[in-house]
């Protein structure tokens, strides 16, 4: 016996474009935050000066960058349909993709991690690394270039923060992804990630605080630039605002306004403000939060993007 | 920064119990149904269960619902109600200096023994909450303040079952 | 009552989108009061089974009385439509074993699903494990469903309420209420100090923390709000009652006397169905009886025996529509069918002629028109081959039909709410 639904029940089972899922989200959220990570490495790299004053947290998080990007690529990979072809994104470049622009950073910031594993990873992987010969020559050059090595990170930190939006913006066929203030906002939130997995992995009170308050700074930022988008795309053309309105009451309202600004931004700002200030003493949830709420902006607008695409308000996948 | 933020003590139980009627008035208020939690917990198992084998999942009568129409089990009000809880249940924690990475157990049970205990139960609960149509929040409490029959019977049920059974596991809390 | 402002969701003030959202707030309130009530902890809550600190029932029965004095004072005062509000359903067995199972299952975890929810949230780590614990019964359920589906529906009684099964004015059970749980208030202060008294102390230190000296008759202002909502309910609820004959506050059924809501709809011929079909215009399931030849069958039909029917509207198998419309080869068997249906709440028709009348109708072309012809028979000839065009997949003439008939169904409740 076969069953089906019929009519206006089984619109949801028709395929929808949905070309990107879970592994770019997946891919600009870590890009997003290694993005976070190296800003914040190079900004202490700068503050302290030497690799002794370093907190804990950022030399741990210069070894959790290249295996974050590492992670995310394959993503990006599982989502080519062509999986041999990916050398290809080499080349050919092109000036004006930004899929070819990225290529390239990703291959510029792996070295840059690498020597920053070099030069500031925990010593007890830093001395294995560092007694092969060709690593202890590279550790030595690079250590004479500190402040440059600083500065490379905070500057590739922030193209890469702002690429993980413009890759979205590229593609003119999606009116919601169309907004430059996309990729500021995938900054901040990639920054106000890295701010909370190091605040989650630092045991220093003192350090720990720091991150906090930077944290509150980025997310306030966030929030910010959220309200940025929405003026951007209500000003805009016609199908912007008629793109706008997915979060305005169409199909993605409530994952968007519910688990990305309240659960993502709100909640934790508040609570975070709150330690500041010393009323509440914040655990390893609220850090959790911002990131879940960091995973759940790019799927949502990766999604929506989509829907906006193939005509308004396109039913959800089974995923959300 | 060091300081630990003092532990406030609870709410006085007729006053905590009147914020929550509140919440739950304002339930019926705005939404026109009650609370509810352990729908949340079917729809995820639901939705788990999709992701692992779709068409079995669809074939099952009491979860097919979930996905009539081709909707998102997770997508629902009961889930955004469950994450609401859980982020409520935090800012309380965190507010009354309460959070703590623990154990609840009596002295006598140990933590393995306490965690496959936890789980039986939430799987009993899981089960007959199915059964009854709500858990302690969707039947007992919202359905007993609407004065549903079967709320009423369902509430008593609960307490004769705890009391029931609470010699048997006596060594897990006391 | 209509023209009431609550529920406002149900009375179509916003979307279902926003209703999300608004879920999530109160869920925080929710997750909120349940935290400050030390629910989050599972010691707090067990112990009164223990007898040591009956808490769960103080903040439990002051929030129904809290909530239930609300909804009687503004239904009574004409703010709030009771015939909106979501009501749990009873049925009586499955609520009776489930109570018991859940029940067990709470003091065996320490929590209840909504609780653990909390616990989880204050760093328990014993809570996750509740949490993982309810999805993993929901697919035991699920997967035992047509073993226990006859039982777990049975006693169907409907949105049977206190008051109408007891066939008492609102207000009479609500003050019943407010006496019943002011007299357990009192008893289990009683219990308490006998307990500690008798073990506490000889044996081992209660659990949780201090234990409470909350005495509710020494606290005035809990007098006073006692107080102000028995009144509340008294005055209101006698207003309610007064006002609406017969109270719309949930209807008794005798167990297993389902609500015979559903009705008998008048047929429909191919053409009509046909344009429903394309408009889209309702929701309707086709259910097809024929178990041999599926030849000329209406597109999206469902394939259920005559014989396994009523059997699966009585378990509540059959997608969730507004309405059914039987086909049979000749129209002539579903039309004894057709009440079956109705009588398990549901609406019901026939398409009439059965496939015969679908395949001559719509599934050949229709007969050109031949000189001297009216205009309105042009407009026929036209909807009929744009209708034939559709569903035999010809690419023709755009999709022209007249209005679709509407079947007049009583709008569907929604479902859900609560815990479903």
């Amino acid at each position: 016996m076969t069953e089906t639904l019929v009519l206006r029940t089984n619109e949801g089972i028709d395929p929808q474009l949905h070309i990107w899922g879970w592994d770019v989200a997946g891919y600009l959220f870590l890009g997003g935050l290694v993005a976070g990570l190296l800003f914040f490495i190079g900004l202490h790299m700068r503050r302290s000066g030497a690799r002794r004053a370093l907190p804990t947290s950022v030399r741990w998080g210069a070894v959790a960058a290249p295996l974050l990007l590492g992670a995310g690529m394959f993503l990006l990979f599982l989502d080519l349909d062509l999986k041999l072809h990916v050398w290809r994104f080499y080349t050919a470049f092109r000036w004006t993709s930004p899929m070819s622009w990225g290529s390239w950073i990703l291959l510029l910031v792996f070295p840059l991690m690498l020597v920053q594993v070099l030069l500031i990873a925990p010593e007890s992987i830093r001395s294995l690394l560092v007694r092969a010969a060709p690593a202890s020559w590279a550790a030595s050059m690079a250590e004479r270039g500190w402040n440059v090595v600083a500065s490379l990170s905070i500057l590739t930190g922030v193209a890469l923060g702002i690429y993980t939006g413009i890759l979205l913006g590229a593609s003119v066929a999606r009116p919601l992804w169309s907004s430059a203030a996309l990729g500021p906002l995938f900054l901040a939130s990639g920054i106000s990630g890295a701010a909370a997995l190091l605040a989650l992995l630092e045991r220093d009170h003192a350090a720990r605080a720091w991150f906090t308050r930077a944290d509150v700074w980025a997310l306030g930022a966030e929030l910010a630039l959220i309200g940025a988008f929405f003026v951007g795309h209500a000003t805009s053309t016609r199908c912007h605002i008629e793109a706008i309105q997915l979060f305005l009451g169409g199909a993605y309202t409530a994952p968007f306004w519910g688990l990305v600004v309240v659960v993502g931004v709100a909640a934790p700002l508040l609570l975070e403000w709150l330690e500041l200030r010393g009323r509440v003493v914040v655990s390893a949830a609220v850090p959790v939060l911002v990131l879940v709420g960091g995973l759940a902006l790019r799927y949502v607008i990766v999604a929506a993007g989509q829907a906006a695409g193939v005509g308004g308000d396109a039913p959800l996948n089974t995923f959300f | 920064m060091d300081i630990a933020v003092k532990e406030k003590p609870y709410w006085n139980p007729y006053i905590a119990g009147f914020f929550l009627g509140l919440v739950l008035l304002a339930s019926f208020l705005l939404l026109g149904w009650g609370l509810g939690a352990s729908g949340a917990g079917s729809r995820f198992g639901a939705w788990l269960s999709y992701l692992v084998v779709p068409d079995h999942t669809l074939g099952l009568a009491s979860w097919s619902s979930y996905f009539e129409g081709g909707a998102a089990p997770l997508k629902d009000s009961i889930v955004f109600g469950a994450v609401g809880v859980f982020l409520g249940g935090l800012i309380g924690a965190l507010t009354a200096g309460r959070y703590k990475v623990s154990v609840g157990r009596g002295p006598r049970i140990s933590v393995p023994a306490r965690f496959a205990l936890a789980l039986l139960g939430g799987t009993m609960m899981g089960f007959a909450a199915r059964l009854g149509r709500g858990c302690t929040s969707g039947q007992a409490l919202s359905g007993g303040a609407e004065l549903a029959l079967g709320s009423w019977v369902f509430m008593f049920a609960v307490f004769g079952g705890a009391y029931a059974f609470a010699w048997f596991v006596r060594r897990q809390w006391l | 009552m209509s023209g009431s402002l609550f529920p406002l969701y149900t009375s179509g003030a916003f979307g279902d989108e926003i209703v999300l959202f608004i879920q999530l707030l109160v869920g925080i309130g929710f997750g909120f009061a349940l935290e400050r009530s030390g629910f989050a902890r599972s010691e707090n809550l067990v112990s009164i089974f223990y007898g040591r600190d009956f808490r769960v029932m103080r903040v439990m029965f002051t929030a129904i009385l809290t909530a239930m004095a609300g909804l009687v004072m503004l239904s009574g005062a004409g703010l709030m439509d009771m015939g909106l509000l979501y009501l749990n359903e009873t049925f009586l067995w499955a609520q009776l074993v489930g109570g018991l199972v859940l029940g067990a299952g709470f003091v065996v975890s320490g929590y209840c699903p909504g609780t653990s929810l909390a616990g989880a949230a204050s760093g328990r780590i014993d809570a996750l494990f509740v949490i993982a614990g309810v999805p993993l019964g929901s697919w035991i359920y699920a997967e035992l469903y047509p073993l226990l589906g006859a039982f777990a529906n049975s006693a169907s009684m409907g949105t049977a309420s206190l008051p109408s099964w007891l066939g008492a004015p609102v207000w009479v059970v609500a003050v019943g209420v407010f006496l019943f749980a002011g007299g357990a208030f009192l008893a289990v202060g009683r219990i308490e100090r006998w307990v500690r008294r008798r073990f506490v102390g000889t044996e081992v230190p209660a659990p949780g923390p201090a234990p409470i000296r909350i005495n509710p008759l020494k606290s005035a202002t809990h007098h006073l709000l006692f107080a102000a909502g028995l009144i509340g309910v008294v005055v209101l609820g006698a207003a309610y009652s007064a006002r609406t004959v017969p109270a719309d506050w949930g209807r008794y059924v005798g167990p297993d006397e389902h609500e015979h809501e559903g009705k008998v709809l008048p047929p429909l011929g191919a053409i009509e169905l046909a344009r429903i079909l394309v408009e889209g215009s309702q929701e309707i399931a086709i259910i097809d009886i024929r178990e041999g030849s599926k030849e000329a069958s209406v597109p999206g039909s469902i394939f259920v025996s005559a014989g396994d029917l009523t059997e699966r509207a009585a378990a509540h198998e059959l997608p969730h529509v507004d309405a059914y419309v039987l086909v049979s080869g000749d129209g002539e068997r579903v039309r004894e069918l057709a009440p079956s249906l109705a009588a398990h709440g549901l609406y019901a028709t026939w398409l009439d002629g059965g496939t015969r009348a679908w395949k001559k109708a719509i599934l050949s072309p229709p007969r050109t028109p031949e000189g001297g012809v009216t205009k309105d028979q042009v407009a026929l000839y036209e909807e009929r081959a744009s209708i034939h065009a559709y569903f035999t997949d010809a690419k023709t003439a755009p999709l022209k039909v007249k209005a679709s008939p509407v079947l007049k169904v009583a709008p569907k409740k929604r479902k859900g709410g609560g815990c479903s």
